[in-house]
């Protein structure tokens, strides 16, 4: 009971005047089988199935940020295995629940296989297997039946179905929110504005991508086999690459960042089916070819004026509370020993040796080309070193980008959140679905924690990341390599075009950290910032270490002059 | 006075009761027609023309049931060869209080059901398999056309006696492949007169492979089971290597799309031999002409596009659309035996009404079979300077007349 009373709590705290709206405009949709004939409510029904798939393909192109092109194909998945199953006389929950399995499957393959893609190859690729399902079950009749189709007798009238569809899509938008909202749709989230930035916090972005696409599949499964039920007959023309197209087209047209973009954009597309009609009328061209070629105007019109979408996407709130928040960093050592790394003819590390131990900072030098930033990526875990080895004892790494990298579209509390995402321990895919108290609990917990490092930090919590000065986004960088927990920090050039006081501001930071016990190595190019903040200097100069001591020391030896200082000095 | 003014008040009451016949008065009725109109434009607006055609002679004529004249009219519904739109047609039909569907087939196996639940008769007017009828589990499915079953066994009665050996040849198409099923039962006593199998890739525009494997296998007769593209295929794989093989097919190598696509090499046509549904009635050729002028008189001449050598113009005979014109016209006698315009009742009644069919024939079903062209009612016609005339080597082809082609 009290997990219910804190849930109706929150959704008190939570409800805004959209909410109302998306509540009213469920409630008069129930009503609409009252106002329409069997055969309307029955097109109306197989939208709102189209609507539900489409608000599963929103979660892949608008969270993950993968332009899926294959949704059509995860749909007649779920048609085709919940139509044999019907046809066997299995009832209709059975043969949804087999159909979504069959499309998060089909997800899973088709994300594993080409979630490395970059995003234009992502969607090419998954146009092909749109094509080469069509194909597919086009040409083996056993799978659909051919011209005749699987006949699926029997399931619920049309009302039915309606009622049904409008539940389906309700409760695919509230997963769409609930997933969105969880580390793991912010991790997608944040893998989407920066992959490789995303993968230096520890994201598992390939793994999550294919989890997006399963879930994508999933919900188009459960929408095709419902659908198939409602058309009475397994077709497999209605399964061609149009289909993905056109839930490609809705969920931009709608907008892929809101829950109910999608249906939004089901509407529009009502609408202009109406509109193919009169235009294929006029022009005595076939209905089906004049809504294809009014969508294809839509989507060159969506991509060309940088359309966002009708519905805009939610603001996100979150609620911190009390609550144990991830556990402090152990003390840890890093040890590398004798690194080795060429690339092709270029030799770009030999024989490195670094050391970093807990509560110092080691500078790491060099002029341009030296390779510090090969050493950096072994030294993260990033590359691996042809010779030698890296060791870190009792603890993980983490490392921040050289180049200013922080997810523009997240706020600062969402990049602390997703850097501690791999510290939670009630934040799964179920969890996350279904908002459990004690995952609310958890994530509530994590807010708290990540507002005070911001505190920390002395950055804003709750604006785009994007629109930060560029100061407070390296230490936004810093302070979400520092949320990952990681007992080892690698930091790439903090203070790269700072001024003398933020400069300031970053080696006050790093020594605070430095002063709670966490092992940094800082890459670096400000001699002076060296000079005040490194327990110890490490050179490089051609990929050797040419001199490894203290400040004092290293400024005083003449090999380092004459590779890197030349006239200048600490 | 009072008498007069009584009597005035009575004629004026009387005037005012009676049904009207005035069109304007007149209350609708309607009749779907599910056909492919956007995939296989002529074959539904064939369908659509012949059931035009018959609404336009009860119209004329008044349909009047319990004093209330109707008036019937079509409405279309593109079923685009998708069993899916089928399904969805045949729920507007019943949504739009249809008393009848005239279908060409396709997903009849999913959307009789829906109309059966709103008793609404179906005429499939279209050849297809045996299965898409049957009167005991499908009440309300009837059909005025060639059976895909009666077509292939009249066909191997047909060329079993002459020894040949025949290349039984079906496309991948649904279409072939059913005819290729049908084909397979009606050989399956005679295999010593099949020389080879082979299946054709539909819409394949060399055929050359697949007619030379026929060629080494010996036969000596192909008999193509395909949509028109491919016995088009098929014939000029044949020819152009110079075998004159004779060539049998179903009711598609009739289609115009085969002389079309042959026009070039219109001998190539010759000897061409089809099964269909016989067109003429034991009357004579008087009422199919009738009924062609009274279709070309409302809706033009179809022509094929091709000439014969003396430069007349071919032009097609409307066969699907005598069958559709035939259904609607049991559809009205239906309503009028039932008494009713209920959809149920006249279903009922369709088992119990004849009519004259456009070619003569006495149209009807019963309880038993609703089948409106009996297998025996398939003849064969050979093809000669792109237009055909029934064989004189079958029984019941020699005695049926040629019918004029030209213009």
């Amino acid at each position: 009971m009290t997990a219910f009373a804190d849930a109706f709590h929150e959704l008190r705290i939570g409800w805004r005047r959209r909410t109302t709206y998306a509540f009213a405009a469920f409630a008069i949709a129930a009503l609409a089988p009252l106002a329409f004939g069997e055969a309307r409510t029955a097109d109306l029904a197989g939208g709102l199935y189209l609507a539900c798939a489409a608000v599963g393909l929103a979660f892949a192109v608008g969270v993950a940020g993968l332009p899926s092109l294959a949704q059509g194909a995860f749909v007649a998945v779920g048609a085709v295995v919940a139509a044999h199953l019907l046809a066997a006389g299995i009832p209709l929950p059975l043969a949804a629940v087999a159909g979504g399995l069959g499309g998060s499957s089909a997800g899973g393959l088709v994300g594993y296989a080409f979630a490395r893609l970059p995003r234009a190859g992502f969607a090419a690729a998954t146009w092909i297997v749109s094509w080469l399902v069509a194909f597919m079950l086009q040409s083996i009749t056993w799978f659909l039946g051919g011209s005749e189709g699987v006949v699926v007798g029997g399931g619920p009238t049309a009302s039915g179905h309606y009622e049904l569809a409008l539940a389906l899509t309700g409760l695919a938008a509230l997963g769409y929110l609930a997933l969105a909202r969880s580390p793991i749709g912010l991790r997608l989230a944040a893998a989407r504005d920066r992959e490789a930035a995303a993968a230096a916090l520890g994201v598992p972005v390939l793994r999550l991508r294919v989890v997006a696409v399963a879930a994508s599949g999933a919900v188009a499964g459960v929408a095709g086999a419902f659908a198939v039920q409602l058309a009475g007959v397994g077709d497999a023309t209605q399964y061609g690459p149009f289909l993905s197209f056109r839930l490609f087209v809705v969920v931009l047209v709608g907008g892929a960042l809101a829950p109910l973009g999608a249906p939004a954009g089901i509407l529009v597309l009502g609408v202009l089916s109406v509109a193919a009609d009169f235009v294929g009328r006029l022009e005595n061209v076939a209905a089906a070819r004049a809504h294809t070629l009014l969508t294809a105007i839509m989507l060159l019109g969506i991509v060309s004026l940088g359309w966002e979408g009708i519905v805009r996407a939610p603001k996100r709130r979150r609620r911190a509370g009390p609550g144990s928040g991830p556990d402090r960093a152990r003390p840890a050592t890093l040890e590398a020993r004798a690194l080795g790394k060429a690339f092709g003819n270029v030799v770009a590390a030999q024989d490195v040796a670094v050391g970093i131990a807990p509560g110092r900072i080691t500078a790491l030098v060099g002029p341009n080309g030296s390779g510090k930033t090969t050493v950096l990526r072994m030294l993260a875990g990033t590359i691996e070193p042809d010779e030698g080895s890296v060791v870190v004892a009792h603890g993980s790494v983490a490392r921040t980008l050289q180049a200013t990298a922080v997810f523009p579209t997240l706020t600062p509390l969402e990049h602390v959140l997703v850097a501690s995402a791999g510290r939670r321990s009630r934040a799964g895919l179920v969890r996350s679905l279904f908002s459990t108290p004690q995952a609310r609990a958890e994530d509530a917990a994590y807010v708290a924690h990540a507002r005070a490092v911001l505190d920390r930090f002395g950055v804003l919590h709750d604006v785009p990341a994007g629109e930060l000065p560029v100061t407070d986004q390296r230490a936004l960088m810093i302070a979400a390599a520092y949320a990952t927990g990681a007992s080892v920090l690698l930091v790439d050039e903090p203070t790269a075009g700072a001024s003398t006081v933020e400069a300031a501001r970053m080696t006050g930071l790093l020594r605070s950290l430095r002063d709670e016990g966490l092992a940094l190595l800082v890459v670096e190019h400000n001699l002076g910032v060296v000079r005040r903040l490194a327990d110890r200097v490490v050179v490089l100069d051609a990929g050797r270490v040419i001199a490894d001591g203290t400040p004092d020391a290293v400024a005083a030896d003449d090999a380092v002059r004459a590779a890197y200082l030349g006239r200048r000095s600490f | 006075m009072r008498s007069v003014l009584l009597v005035l008040v009575a004629a004026v009451a009387l005037a005012g009761c009676g049904g009207s016949s005035s069109p304007s008065h007149r209350t609708p009725l309607t009749i779907v027609v599910n056909g492919p109109f956007s995939r296989s434009p002529y074959l539904g607006r064939t369908i659509e023309n012949g059931a035009r055609l018959a609404v336009q002679e009860v119209n004329a004529n008044g349909l009047r049931v319990a004093g209330t004249t109707y008036e019937l009219r079509v409405r279309t519904l593109d079923t685009g060869l998708s069993p899916a739109r089928a399904v969805a047609n045949m729920r507007r039909a019943v949504g739009q209080d249809a008393i009848a569907v005239v279908d060409e087939g396709t997903g009849i196996d999913a959307s009789w059901r829906i109309a059966n639940d709103a008793g609404v008769p179906i005429g499939v007017v279209f050849e297809g398999g045996r299965q898409i009828v049957d009167p005991v589990t499908r009440p309300n499915v009837f059909r005025i056309a060639p059976t895909d079953h009666g077509l292939a066994f009249r066909l191997a009665e047909y060329l079993i006696p002459k020894g040949l050996k025949i290349a039984l040849m079906h496309d991948d198409s649904d279409y072939g492949a059913a005819g290729g099923r049908a084909l397979a039962t009606a050989f399956s006593r005679n295999r010593s007169s099949v020389a080879i199998e082979e299946t054709l890739p539909a819409d394949a525009l060399d055929l050359g492979p697949q007619v030379l494997r026929a060629r080494r296998a010996h036969a000596t007769a192909l008999l193509v089971w395909g949509r028109p593209a491919t016995i088009a295929a098929v014939l000029t794989a044949a020819r152009s290597a110079g075998w004159n093989v004779p060539v049998f097919t179903p009711p598609t190598g009739a289609d115009p799309f085969v002389r079309q696509q042959l026009a070039d090499h219109p001998q190539w046509v010759d000897g061409l031999t089809f099964a269909g549904g016989r067109l003429t009635a034991e009357v004579g050729t008087g009422p199919f002409l009738t009924f062609e002028q009274k279709y070309e008189s409302s809706f033009g001449v179809d022509r094929v596009g091709v000439k014969t050598r003396a430069g007349r113009a071919v032009v097609v005979l409307p066969e699907t659309a005598m069958y559709a014109y035939d259904f609607v016209n049991l559809v009205a006698a239906a309503v009028l035996k039932a008494g009713s315009t209920a959809p149920p009742r006249i279903t009922a009644a369709l088992n119990e009404v004849t009519t004259e069919g456009a070619n003569g024939d006495q149209r009807g079903f019963n309880r038993n079979n609703h089948e409106g062209v009996v297998d025996d009612d398939i003849y064969f016609a050979r093809f000669h300077d792109m237009t055909y005339a029934p064989v004189k080597d079958d029984p019941l082809s020699a005695t049926l007349p040629t019918l004029p082609q030209t213009r």
